[in-house]
């Protein structure tokens, strides 16, 4: 059987190709995951380069104990939440949600428009108003991974995180019916 | 009530900031970290040229000294200023990011040693760097004052100098130890609060 080379001794320009690889494919993710942390853009960017940045160092490291999605969602996420404390302590207030994207659904009527991006910016709100482990249970299971993934991302047991999400789910959709705050 | 699914076509439909290449993105990324590190080593060099002028210029003042309590305060100076560019070569980098890839209570508790971590390099400041050169400025302005005592010269306006550096020196240590290590420890309970979070309710 032919032994896997060692990381150290794998070719920088495999890293290279890996890392764009990887980021390409999980762009969207992770912006969507930058936006339940911070709102204003120019803070969005900023984050998505530290999660980049993140993923880039610990890529050395990867060596294929869990699944390539649920190690770029733990990076992320950890890093979101690193910034999210230090956003909190210098007292940032984040502004409402930009409008000034591309907007992937085009063909809506104008009032549907409004309306969806009503009951987006009430989720995106209430996402940000949980607390960490909520906010990182419920992007990730929003993301489409399983309880045994969000598992291994976030270290709070499957039973547990069923439990949660039953009660986040409860008050997000009270919080996008309505468009109110709890 | 909406259902789950409704959630989920929200999320992944919600508009999101346009797309970057992974390339493009690769080198803004060593960028950021090249002018990080270059900011750290612009940094540390400053003030190592800082302290070497210190330490040349008392070294001077040393030579041509006759009080002996000037001379040894001078002397105090000089050690103080190398012992600062042997610190600053020595331990001068910033301590490095936990690993993000681990678990959120793995990563919250990395956050929690590093900020304890930064606090305590915070509070070292005093020791490292304020006290060898204050204390030098100390025994130089006593053997001033003594040689104006013994001269029958001393005025109030002597004790001005010593004041002034004693002000500079309170708010340097403010800053650090006040201002930095405050904003620290928000930030260290912020990271707690959440692995209590985490702990109590999984």
């Amino acid at each position: 059987m032919v032994a896997e080379p060692a990381v150290a001794e794998r070719p920088i320009e495999s890293y290279n190709e890996r890392f764009c690889e990887l980021f390409e494919a999980y762009q969207p993710a992770l912006r969507r995951l930058v936006s339940a942390y911070v709102v204003n853009p120019a803070d969005r960017e900023d984050l998505l380069q530290e999660i980049a940045a993140g993923i880039w160092k610990s890529l050395p490291g990867f060596r294929g104990d869990s699944s390539e999605r649920t190690w770029v969602y733990r990076i992320a996420h950890n890093i979101a939440i690193r910034t999210s404390y230090q956003a909190r302590t210098r007292s940032v207030r984040e502004p409402g949600l930009e409008t000034s994207f591309d907007h992937p659904s085009g063909e809506r009527s104008a009032e549907d428009a409004l309306l969806v991006g009503e009951r987006q910016r009430a989720l995106m709100d209430g996402i940000r108003e949980l607390t960490v482990v909520d906010r990182q249970i419920v992007t990730l299971h929003l993301e489409g991974l399983s309880a045994a993934e969000i598992e291994e991302v976030t270290g709070v047991s499957a039973g547990a995180i069923a439990t949660r999400l039953t009660r986040i789910r409860q008050k997000l959709s009270a919080r996008v019916q309505g468009g109110r705050r709890e | 009530m909406n259902q789950p699914a409704d959630l989920e076509q929200l999320w992944k439909t919600q508009p999101v900031d346009p797309a970057v290449k992974g390339e493009d993105m690769r080198k803004i990324i060593l960028k950021r970290t090249e002018k990080f590190d270059r900011t750290i080593r612009r940094r540390n060099i400053r003030e190592m040229i800082a302290a070497a002028v210190v330490a040349l210029a008392f070294t001077a003042v040393a030579w041509g000294q006759h009080n002996a309590i000037e001379r040894a305060g001078s002397i105090v100076l000089v050690a103080g200023a190398l012992w600062i560019i042997y610190y600053l070569w020595r331990h001068g980098t910033e301590p490095p990011d936990p690993n993000p890839d681990q678990t959120l209570a793995g990563y919250q508790n990395a956050l929690v040693r590093k900020y304890d971590h930064q606090i305590r390099l915070l509070r070292e400041v005093k020791f490292w760097y304020l006290a060898p050169i204050y204390l030098g400025l100390l025994i130089g302005s006593a053997g001033l004052l003594k040689e104006l005592a013994d001269k029958g010269t001393l005025t109030w306006s002597a004790f001005l100098f010593p004041l002034f550096y004693t002000l500079i020196f309170a708010g340097i240590w403010w800053l650090n130890e006040v201002y930095a290590v405050g904003k620290l420890r928000r930030m260290r309970e912020q990271v707690a609060s959440g692995l209590e979070d985490g702990e109590t309710q999984c």
